[in-house]
């Protein structure tokens, strides 16, 4: 393929003494040393560590929702409406955070809303990333028109706001949830397209991809099996920076109202609905928005200490 | 110089005009905005004679191509809702929004740069660890929780603060402090690393050497320099600075253009929401471009390299 032809010309450029020694070999790509990654996470701050204990507890609730939320999310009581959380006097022992103005259960609601956050956040990450991803790596491999195009589109998505990207395609798509995943994913796929771009043009000229090219690899086989894996890493860590972004963003719709539609309930949602009874009733706008401070703050503070860890510059 | 500029200002109204088209024609894919106007429904004849009052019914290029001569004549349309040109309704609430935006950007910058500094010069102290943890709060949590826990707080708590509308500048302070927030804690955050960065050069310990007062080495040698790369950060951001502005009104019922292009989205009145975007695409790109042409005439080591 004529395209590839930046591939026998390889520049010497300055590589980071700590990324792993080229492994020439395919097939070897997969036996990099894992070891001290986990060492390294055994030894993480007890900070890290209760943040990755929050995450797991939190997602092990958002899995298994119905099993443990006390009450059906849906289920409303006209005897238990507007009841505090149980430390507060006139609190129902039962009902851990309260009732809202038709008697559910606001835990359970969390959980369940949760559930949908969380979900549509993860979803959306993954959406945007094999996006971002795919496009990086293919602008960085190929180059030429390809890579041109591909970066004025990302300079293009870069000068307008993304918000009005999300809002203008509510406007034209409405509000299913698979919408909103797309929308919320695509918001930032510009993100992973120039951090993979650029890691692939640093990795490209590596003796392992020159040997791989006087083999006869396609450009295909040297992407998946010699360029991806060595450009894992930050990536990786772009995933965990981006998750709490991304759900944010969808906080932020749902809190408008152009967000997740009820009877659904996601934790903007929630934050938005009791801003209406906020007078008499603040525990309807605390505890959804704690949950999403909870979830949001543990994924970004383990998200920094991957990006020291595993040394990585992200602009 | 010249060429530059003209250059960078070609493609800032190109990407305008494309956003524009896609909205435009993104909206007139899928569906007759007459049938969300009119959701009680409409006989096939009246739909018919609105769907033409509208020029709806012409292909998608002409439409375009009409629109975009009403454009060059100063015609940004009516809204289908309201009835009214929509330069009006924005001309009303403008004013509302680019005060609070500028509070907001002045009150950024006036506290973030200097904590930002504090935190550089009494690195591994507790004040700086202090500051650092406040900026990663700042930035991590969303500016609408921010927003409606400063309501519960001093509006309904304590009675201090009133929680919407944007009467009296007591108005200002919870919506100001809330916009502010994101932005302080990165301006902070960059100025820190910056300044650390700009500390470590010789020309500061060159400085030093010559005996200069150590404020005139910090501020005169220092900061200037590190003001530089936070300068085009800003810039930068501003995008996601009116993103914040977008959600900052919705929380506080600010009257400003935000809500009223919140508004226009779901009831899908597009041209509010047209003229929304052209607004709202050309600050960021006029201020990106600003950004651009400023820093090639302040630092005078990147005109070299043009």
């Amino acid at each position: 393929m004529k395209i590839l032809g930046g591939f026998g010309k390889p520049q010497k450029r300055g590589r980071k003494a700590s990324e792993p020694e080229a492994t020439p070999v395919a097939g070897c790509a997969g036996k990099r040393p894992r070891m001290t990654f986990w060492h390294r996470a055994l030894g993480a701050p007890a900070s890290i560590k209760l943040c990755v204990s929050v995450i797991a507890v939190l997602a092990l609730a958002a899995i298994f929702a119905p099993y443990v939320a006390p009450y059906d999310p849906d289920k409303t009581s006209i005897l238990a409406r507007n009841a505090p959380p149980f430390w507060v006097t006139g609190g129902k022992a039962g009902y851990l955070l309260g009732t809202d103005q038709l008697g559910r259960d606001v835990l359970s609601r969390c959980i369940y809303a949760l559930r949908v956050s969380v979900g549509i956040a993860m979803v959306g990450v993954i959406f945007g990333s094999v996006i971002g991803v795919s496009l990086g790596v293919l602008s960085g491999v190929l180059r030429g028109w390809t890579d041109r195009i591909i970066m004025m589109v990302v300079d293009f998505q870069l000068s307008i706001p993304f918000l009005l990207i999300v809002l203008i395609g509510i406007a034209i798509f409405g509000t299913d949830i698979p919408v909103l995943i797309a929308l919320v994913g695509v918001a930032y796929w510009e993100t992973y397209a120039r951090l993979s771009r650029g890691q692939v043009l640093s990795v490209r000229d590596n003796a392992f991809v020159e040997a791989a090219v006087a083999m006869g690899a396609t450009n295909w086989r040297i992407a998946l099996r010699h360029i991806l894996p060595n450009i894992a890493s930050p990536i990786i860590v772009l995933l965990t920076l981006n998750f709490p972004t991304v759900l944010l963003l969808e906080s932020s719709l749902s809190f408008l109202g152009i967000g997740v539609q009820p009877p659904t309930a996601s934790l903007g949602r929630m934050v938005g609905d009791g801003r209406n009874y906020m007078m008499s009733a603040w525990w309807l706008v605390i505890s959804p928005a704690a949950f999403i401070v909870l979830v949001t703050l543990c994924v970004q503070l383990v998200g920094d200490w991957l990006r020291d860890v595993i040394d990585v510059k992200l602009d | 110089m010249l060429n530059f500029i003209a250059w960078r200002f070609g493609r800032a109204l190109l990407t305008v005009l494309a956003v524009l088209a896609a909205v435009f024609i993104g909206a007139r894919l899928t569906g007759n905005p007459v049938e969300v106007m009119f959701p009680e429904g409409l006989t096939p004849e009246q739909e018919k004679a609105l769907t033409e009052q509208y020029g709806l019914n012409k292909s998608l290029p002409e439409q375009f191509a009409v629109y975009l001569r009403e454009l060059s004549r100063g015609n940004f349309g009516i809204s289908h809702l309201e009835k009214r040109p929509v330069v009006e309704m924005f001309g009303e609430d403008v004013g509302a929004t680019v005060s609070l935006a500028a509070c907001a950007f002045t009150l950024s910058i006036v506290v973030g740069v200097p904590l930002g500094i504090v935190a550089a010069l009494r690195r591994r102290t507790g004040v700086a660890r202090l500051v650092m943890a406040v900026a990663f709060f700042g930035y991590a949590i969303p500016h609408f929780i921010i927003g409606i826990t400063l309501i519960l707080v001093f509006s309904y708590q304590f009675h201090w603060l009133p929680s919407t509308g944007s009467e009296t500048l007591w108005h200002y302070i919870m919506p100001t402090i809330t916009l502010a927030s994101h932005r302080m804690a990165s301006i902070a955050r960059y100025t820190r690393s910056s300044m650390l960065d700009v500390l470590s050069q010789d020309f500061m310990r060159t400085a030093r050497a010559k005996g200069l007062a150590e404020l005139v080495v910090v501020f005169k040698h220092g900061l200037r320099n590190a003001l530089i790369p936070v300068v085009t950060i800003l810039g930068l951001q501003i995008a996601s600075f009116v993103n914040g502005s977008i959600i900052v009104e919705s929380v506080f019922a600010w009257p400003g253009i935000g809500r009223l292009f919140v508004g226009s989205v779901l009831k899908r009145d597009f041209p509010v929401l047209q003229f929304g975007v052209i607004c709202f695409t050309a600050i960021v790109v006029l201020v990106n471009f600003l950004v651009d042409v400023l820093y090639v005439v302040i630092d005078p080591r990147i005109r070299a390299e043009k």
